[in-house]
C-alpha cells in the first residue's frame, strides 16, 4: 500500500501555495522541477541571512558532529555561552542576562512568567492587532484575527487590550493616533487592571501579523515612561522585528526605548528553532531558580546557528543592505500604489514591508490582497 | 394555636395546590421544586397547604430556624416597614443596619476586634469572603472540600462541589480553587476510617498539595463548612477541623466558616463552628439569619477590612427589614432559651434516628448536630450503594402522610425542624417517617 503524505498532513496548517521546496539559497528557494521561486517571505521573517547561508550551514554541520544536546540544566557548552557573548552588545543597553527557549510563544510565556515574578502581579496588557503566539497564554494576548482563538475560549485569564496606534485606520495623524492610544492606556488601568496589579506591557515595536504597522516613536517613549511611573514592565516582543529586520538589530533602536524584557525568535538561528528573551540581571534575582525552565532551550546545534547568524548579519554589513533595500522597495510600491488605488498604504521599516490593500473608505481589501499573493511568489499577506 | 397536625383530609396536591403548581411550572424557572406543596400559612413548625391540609415541616427550619410566622420577628418587620423600607444602608447611615452589625461581632466567636459586611444571600455573603481574603491577602487562590456548597454565583459556585449539575454547562468557573475530599468519614475518600487514619484527609494538604500543586504562600483562604449542608449533612471530627485550621494559620491562609446553613442556632449552638473549638478569621452566614427576610452577612476579623471605599458594596446589604428581623431572631433565640431547646430536642430526635436505624438495615448512617441532622439510606451496609430511588419514595410518603422533607447528599434525607420544635412533633415525625420506610422499601 502506498501511502501519499499529502493525504495524512494535518489541515490545520494553511498551505498557501502548492510549492515543494526541495532546496534554498539566499533569496531564491527552489522546486523539484527545478523552478526557481523569489522568497519574500523568508519563511515569516526566519531565514533573515538569506536560506542556508554557509556560514550557518558550516556551524551546523560542525556542531552536529560534535554535541546535538546538551541539557541546559544539566551542562554547559560553547555554542550557548558563545551566543550570549554576541548577544549581549546587540541588545538595548542594560539588558545582560539571557533565557533561551525554542519558539517565539514560549519566549513570550517566559518574559510574562519573569514579569508575574519580578513584580509579584498577575496581569498583563496587551495592544489591537497583536501576535504573541498560539500557547493558551499567548492566545489570550493575540488579537489579530479571531481565527487564532475561535473555539480555544476560554483562555488564560487577566489579559486586557490596549488601542496600537494604527494610524491609518485611525485615520489619525501620528500626534493624535499618540495622545489617543495613551488615553486610552490610562483608562484601562484606571477601570481594568489597576497598575499594582500589572506586571507588564506587552508590545510589538512594529507590529508583525497584525498588520506591519509602525507606531510613532513619540508613542513608545510615552509608553516606556508610563510604564516607569507605575512599576509596570515593558516587554518587546521582536520575536518578528528583532534580528535585523528593520534595518537595525532590533526595531526598538529606531525609537531609542529600552524594555525591561526583549523577546526574540524567528531569525535567531536562521531557520533552527531557537527563542530567547534578553533582560536585566536585577528582575532575574526575582525569578526563583526552577521556576521555568525547558528541555531544549539553548540547544547546542540551536545556539551554534544564531553564533553564526549574528557573525553573518555583522560581517557582511546586511543592516546597512537591509536599510537601502528597504528604501528601494518602498519608492517601488510607493509608485505602484500611484499606479493601483486598491494599495491604501505602503508602510513599514527596513525590510519589513506591508501593503495594505483597501477600498476608498480605507476598509480593508481582503479578496484584492489574496488574488495578488495567489499570482505567484510574494509576500506573505498580513 | 394548638392544632392537629399532621392534618391530610385530600390526597396531595389537593385541587387548589394543583392550580399553584400548574401555574408555577408555566411561569417560573425551572429550579428544585420536588414535593407538590403549596402554602396557605405557617406557624412555628406547622403549615397548612391551600387545599387545607395541614403539614409538620421539617425543611424550613434552614430559614425559619425560630419558626414560621414568629411573633417578635413578625412584629419588628411591621414597625419597621411603617418607619422605612429602604434606605441606601452601603451609602449612608441608620441605626438598625448599626445594631445588627453590632450583634453579630458580639454573638459570633472570638474576642478579637470584627466588622461585618451585610448582603443578601449566603452567596453574596460569600462572595464578599473571596473579595475579602483576596483583597487583605494579596493572594489569589482558594481552597474548598468536595461535597461543599457554598452558593452558586460564579464565585461561590467555583468553591461549590456538592453536585455536578450546579455546576455543568455553566463552566468556566472563576479559577484558582482546589477541592479537597472533605472528611465524610462514613464514605472515606482514602478508605481508611477513624481515627486509625491519623487525618490524614487534613494532612495531605500540607504533605501533598502544598509540595505538588498548590503554593500555599498564594492561598488566600479556605472555606469549610463546619457543618456540610446541602452535600450531606456530614459533621467532620473536630480534629480534622482544627487541624486544618492550623495548617492555615501556619501558612498566613484565612479560614472561612460558611455557617449559611449550619448557623444561627440549628445545631445546638449559636454557630457550629463552636462545636470544634475553632475560631474562624471569616464567618459567613444567610438562610435563617433573619428568619427569612433575606439577608448575608460576612463577618471577619477588622484587620482584614477592606482598604479602600468602593471596593465592594452592594445595594440592598443592611437593608432595615432584614436588620429589625435579624436582631428579633437573635433576641428570640436567646431570651426563649431555643439553642437549649435545640439541644433536647435534636437529641431525642438523633435517639429515635438510631432507633430506626437498628431497625432498618436501609439506613446506613444517622448524623448531625443538633437539630440539624440526617439519615443516610444504603442498598446495604456493607456495599454503602446509594439507595436513591429508595430515599426519594421515603420522602414521598413521608409528604403523603403530612410530614415535609428534603433530601441532601447522594441519598440522605436531611432533617431541618425549626427550634421550636416540640416533643410531641418529634415522636409525630419518627412515627410518620418509620411507615413512610417501611412502604417505601415494601413498595420497591
Amino acid at each position: 500500500m502506498s501511502i501519499n503524505p499529502l493525504e495524512h498532513l494535518c489541515r490545520v496548517w494553511t498551505r498557501i501555495f502548492s510549492v515543494e521546496a526541495e532546496r534554498g539559497e539566499g533569496i531564491y528557494l527552489y522546486d523539484l522541477a527545478g523552478h526557481r521561486y523569489i522568497d519574500f517571505t523568508c519563511g515569516i521573517g526566519v531565514t533573515n541571512t538569506g536560506h542556508c547561508h554557509p556560514k550557518v550551514v558550516k556551524a551546523v554541520q560542525e556542531q552536529a558532529a560534535k554535541l546535538l544536546h546538551g541539557q541546559i540544566n544539566i551542562v554547559l557548552h560553547q555554542p550557548a555561552l558563545q551566543l550570549i557573548k554576541e548577544l549581549i552588545p546587540l541588545v538595548p543597553e542594560g539588558l545582560d542576562t539571557i533565557f533561551f527557549s525554542n519558539s517565539g510563544a514560549e519566549a513570550v510565556e517566559a518574559a510574562v512568567k519573569l514579569s508575574k515574578h519580578a513584580t509579584g502581579r498577575t496581569n498583563v496588557i496587551v495592544f489591537t492587532g497583536g501576535f504573541h503566539g498560539r500557547t493558551h497564554l499567548t492566545m489570550a494576548m493575540t488579537t489579530s484575527k479571531i481565527g487564532y482563538r475561535l473555539h480555544y475560549q476560554p483562555l488564560v485569564p487577566g489579559i486586557f487590550v490596549a488601542p496600537y496606534p494604527y494610524l491609518y485606520q485611525l485615520g489619525m495623524e501620528e500626534e493624535s493616533a499618540t495622545r489617543f492610544c495613551i488615553k486610552e492606556l490610562k483608562r484601562l488601568l484606571k477601570t481594568q487592571t489597576a497598575p499594582n496589579e500589572t506586571a507588564c506591557v506587552v508590545i510589538e515595536p512594529e507590529l508583525g501579523e497584525g498588520g506591519y504597522i509602525v507606531p510613532p516613536n513619540r508613542f513608545l517613549l510615552e509608553l516606556q515612561d508610563l510604564c516607569r511611573e507605575h512599576g509596570i514592565l515593558l516587554v518587546a516582543d521582536e520575536v518578528q522585528s528583532g534580528y535585523g529586520r528593520t534595518g537595525k538589530f532590533f526595531a526598538c533602536e529606531h525609537s531609542g526605548i529600552v524594555p525591561d524584557i526583549l523577546v526574540m525568535a524567528k531569525g535567531m538561528a536562521s531557520g533552527i528553532p531557537l527563542s530567547g528573551i534578553a533582560t536585566r540581571k536585577e528582575l532575574t534575582t526575582r525569578w526563583r531558580t526552577g521556576s521555568h525552565g525547558g528541555t531544549y532551550g539553548g540547544n547546542a546545534v540551536a545556539c551554534a546557528a544564531g553564533v553564526a547568524t549574528i557573525q553573518a548579519i555583522l560581517e557582511e554589513h546586511l543592516l546597512e543592505n537591509t536599510t537601502q533595500r528597504g528604501v528601494e522597495l518602498v519608492t517601488g510600491l510607493k509608485q505602484l500604489q500611484g499606479q493601483y488605488p486598491c494599495i491604501g498604504e505602503v508602510r513599514g521599516l527596513g525590510l519589513m514591508i506591508g501593503v495594505e490593500f483597501s477600498k476608498p473608505d480605507r476598509e480593508p481589501d481582503p479578496i484584492t490582497a489574496k488574488a495578488v499573493v495567489k499570482e505567484g511568489p510574494a509576500p506573505t499577506t498580513t | 394555636m394548638a392544632q392537629e397536625c399532621p392534618k391530610i383530609i385530600c390526597s396531595i396536591p389537593g385541587p387548589e395546590s394543583r392550580r399553584i403548581v400548574a401555574m408555577d411550572t408555566q411561569y417560573l424557572a425551572t429550579g428544585t421544586k420536588g414535593s407538590p406543596v403549596a402554602v396557605k400559612w405557617g406557624k412555628g413548625v406547622v403549615f397548612e397547604d391551600l387545599d387545607g391540609n395541614r403539614f409538620l415541616d421539617f425543611t424550613n427550619g434552614m430559614v425559619a430556624g425560630i419558626g414560621h410566622g414568629h411573633p417578635r420577628v413578625a412584629k419588628a418587620i411591621q414597625e419597621q416597614a411603617g418607619k422605612f423600607l429602604f434606605f441606601n444602608g452601603p451609602d449612608f447611615y441608620y441605626e438598625v443596619q448599626s445594631q445588627v452589625a453590632q450583634a453579630l461581632v458580639r454573638v459570633t466567636p472570638g474576642d478579637h476586634r470584627k466588622k461585618v459586611f451585610l448582603s443578601n444571600s449566603g452567596a453574596e455573603a460569600n462572595e464578599a469572603a473571596i473579595k475579602l481574603a483576596r483583597s487583605a491577602t494579596g493572594r489569589k487562590q482558594f481552597i474548598a472540600f468536595l461535597g461543599a456548597f457554598h452558593g452558586r454565583t460564579i464565585g461561590a459556585l467555583s468553591l461549590t462541589a456538592s453536585k455536578v449539575v450546579q455546576r455543568e454547562t455553566f463552566f468556566p468557573m472563576m479559577p484558582g480553587v482546589t477541592h479537597l475530599p472533605f472528611a465524610y468519614c462514613y464514605r472515606c475518600s482514602y478508605k481508611q476510617s477513624y481515627p486509625s487514619c491519623d487525618l490524614w484527609c487534613a494532612q495531605i494538604l500540607e504533605d501533598v498539595y502544598f509540595k505538588s500543586v498548590l503554593p500555599p504562600e498564594e492561598v488566600a483562604a479556605l472555606f469549610m463548612e463546619p457543618e456540610q449542608g446541602e452535600g450531606g449533612y456530614v459533621v467532620p471530627p473536630s480534629p480534622f477541623v482544627q487541624k486544618i485550621q492550623q495548617i492555615c494559620q501556619k501558612y498566613g491562609i484565612l479560614f472561612v466558616a460558611d455557617e449559611v446553613q449550619a448557623g444561627c442556632g440549628k445545631t445546638g449552638k449559636l454557630f457550629a463552628i463552636e462545636h470544634h473549638a475553632v475560631v474562624p478569621d471569616v464567618l459567613n452566614l444567610g438562610k435563617a439569619i433573619a428568619s427569612g427576610v433575606p439577608m448575608g452577612a460576612t463577618i471577619f476579623r477588622a484587620e482584614l477590612d477592606f482598604p479602600k471605599q468602593g471596593r465592594h458594596s452592594n445595594t440592598y446589604g443592611g437593608n432595615p427589614l432584614a436588620a429589625v428581623a435579624c436582631l428579633a431572631t437573635l433576641e428570640a433565640i436567646q431570651e426563649e432559651k431555643l439553642l437549649e431547646n435545640c439541644q433536647r430536642m435534636g437529641q431525642r430526635f438523633a435517639d429515635g434516628l438510631r432507633g430506626l436505624q437498628q431497625e432498618f438495615e436501609e439506613i446506613g448512617d444517622v448524623r448531625g448536630l443538633g437539630l440539624m441532622l440526617a439519615i443516610e439510606l444504603v442498598e446495604d451496609r456493607t456495599s454503602k450503594e446509594p439507595a436513591r430511588a429508595l430515599r426519594d419514595r421515603v420522602i414521598d410518603a413521608c409528604c403523603s402522610k403530612g410530614l415535609l422533607l428534603l433530601p441532601c447528599g447522594m441519598s440522605s434525607i436531611r432533617f431541618t425542624p425549626a427550634m421550636v420544635v416540640n416533643a410531641e412533633q418529634i415522636d409525630t415525625a419518627l412515627g410518620i417517617l418509620r411507615e413512610s420506610i417501611r412502604e417505601a422499601r415494601a413498595s420497591a
